[in-house]
């Protein structure tokens, strides 16, 4: 199964945000989007979790066509996860259960559990006000949020750039161990260029609405000049 | 006693302008900008009602029930057209969508407060539909103004946070919630601090002018009420459709923000 992009182009205000993209992305696998600001690839990952529609093209998550298939649906099996934390209004556990409420989902409550611990959020969390936690703290809560209503795929669109260096690579770590242990599929914005390659198993690089380059991160890193 | 008041002369009428050039004066010196404003509003206000009061006299002397019927239609497309004036925010259909959250929203209430518990005869009785009318109407739209102008800054404001929701597999109705609710709490709060403080701070206006009017003041309080609980089922009414009709007019059919 794959992710299969085919001559995408999309319109915005009569500009032309991206163009003849044809992709195939292999599932279970860690892919970074890189690009200068405004080179289109946060536009690519609306496009992906249906937040917008393409003006052209189509995009097929195995059998299902994005074009015939409920947005609702699409959400369901691809999440998102925003630049900057968007948390909802009341407690932390207020906020993990929010999506699972929403799509009806059951969980029993040391699932949670077992989640927060295992993605470095303390337990004690569960009862604080979002209010009081830090950006870097509130921008976990949004992963486990997105996690727990378990999409196949993750779209972080730079899920660091509020955070300090620390705060950042240990956000970097914990969507790796993601990829690893819940065997999701990646999609990662970052513009902290180096550890989001170390982590990457395919790098895009995108140029005024293009992909210039796709390939493995050996191959980047080897052959890839700007 | 009836009709046993003080007559407002022409020149007294022409004094009050006085007033509004004080506003002026205010906004002049405050730099608020709205200064053409003031004076435009002075103007319309001036020529809409003296307009009004002849047409009022035609329609009550005429008795029939089409002026009547005519006037009341026109008021909620004027209000409809002015509810959002001024406001920036501008979703598609708003004019019509306005126009229906008013409309069904005041028009059941009111047949209910004429036929049932006013029992106006006959039934087009101008002298009754219209003024009344005419209140509910525009306290209605001042609540659609305030509902559409939080609705449309918050949707801007926590974009953000609606999207999180889309993307967590929220429907429209479930990711604009919240905005709903403020936004339908934010149109009602006048309406209900009205309530608050009506007979200790507040004499209404058509309580006081009834008063004027040599009618006796307890007649007048319960015509009052009347007046008031009717404003506030027809604003509660109105706003609660505005936002189910709003809602859906920001997003297209795929159910993504346009």
């Amino acid at each position: 199964m794959s992710l299969k992009i085919e001559n995408i182009n999309l319109l915005y205000d009569k500009n032309m945000v991206l163009k003849n993209i044809n992709i195939d992305f292999p599932l279970e696998k860690i892919h970074v989007l890189l690009g200068s600001s405004g080179a289109g690839k946060s536009s690519f990952l609306r496009l992906l979790n249906a937040l917008s529609e393409p003006h052209s093209g189509s995009i097929k998550l195995g059998n299902m066509l994005y074009a015939e298939t409920h947005p609702l649906e699409i959400r369901k099996r691809v999440g998102m996860v925003f630049q900057k934390p968007a948390l909802f209004e009341g407690s932390v556990y207020e906020n993990l259960i929010w999506g699972l409420k929403i799509q009806k989902k059951t969980i029993n409550e040391s699932e949670i559990r077992k989640k927060l611990i295992s993605l470095d959020l303390p337990l004690e969390y569960l009862e604080k006000d979002i209010e009081n936690l830090s950006v870097g703290e509130q921008q976990r809560v949004c992963i486990v949020r997105t996690l727990l209503v378990d999409p196949e795929i993750i779209l972080f669109d730079e899920p660091v750039s509020a955070l300090d260096p620390l705060n950042a690579y240990n956000v970097i770590e914990l969507i790796k161990k993601i990829n690893l242990e819940y065997k999701k599929t990646i999609f990662l914005v970052s513009h902290i260029v180096e550890s989001a390659v170390e982590i990457a198993d395919t790098i895009s690089v995108f140029k005024q609405g293009e992909i210039v380059f796709y390939g493995s991160k050996e191959d980047y890193l080897s052959n890839y000049k700007e | 006693m009836e009709n046993d008041y003080i007559h407002i002369t022409n020149w007294g009428l022409f004094g009050s302008i006085g007033f509004m050039l004080l506003v002026a004066l205010v906004a002049f010196l405050a730099k608020l900008g709205i200064t053409k404003s003031i004076f435009i509003g002075t103007i319309r206000s001036f020529l809409q009602l003296i307009l009004m009061g002849y047409v009022l006299s035609f329609i009550f002397k005429a008795n029939e029930w089409y002026y009547t019927v005519l006037i009341v239609l026109i008021m909620y497309v004027f209000a409809a057209w002015d509810s959002f004036k001024g406001i920036k925010f501008r979703p598609k259909n708003i004019f019509t969508n306005s126009f229906l959250a008013m409309f069904l929203g005041s028009i059941f209430p009111l047949i209910y407060m004429f036929y049932a518990l006013m029992t106006v005869k006959p039934w087009f009785n101008p002298q009754y539909i219209i003024p009344i009318s005419a209140m509910v109407i525009s306290n209605t739209m001042s609540g659609i103004s305030i509902c559409l102008n939080h609705f449309g800054s918050n949707i801007k404001l926590r974009k953000l946070e609606v999207e999180a929701k889309l993307s967590l597999g929220a429907n429209i109705n479930q990711a604009t919630e919240e905005i709903q609710k403020s936004s339908i709490k934010a149109g009602l709060i006048p309406t209900v601090n009205a309530l608050m403080v009506l007979g200790i701070v507040k004499l209404p206006g058509m309580m006081t002018g009834q008063i004027i009017g040599g009618v006796d003041p307890v007649e007048s309080v319960k015509y009052q009420l009347l007046i008031m609980y009717i404003i506030s089922a027809s604003t509660a009414v109105s706003l609660y459709i505005l936002v189910k009709l709003i809602k859906s007019s920001i997003f297209n059919k795929r159910g993504q923000l346009l």
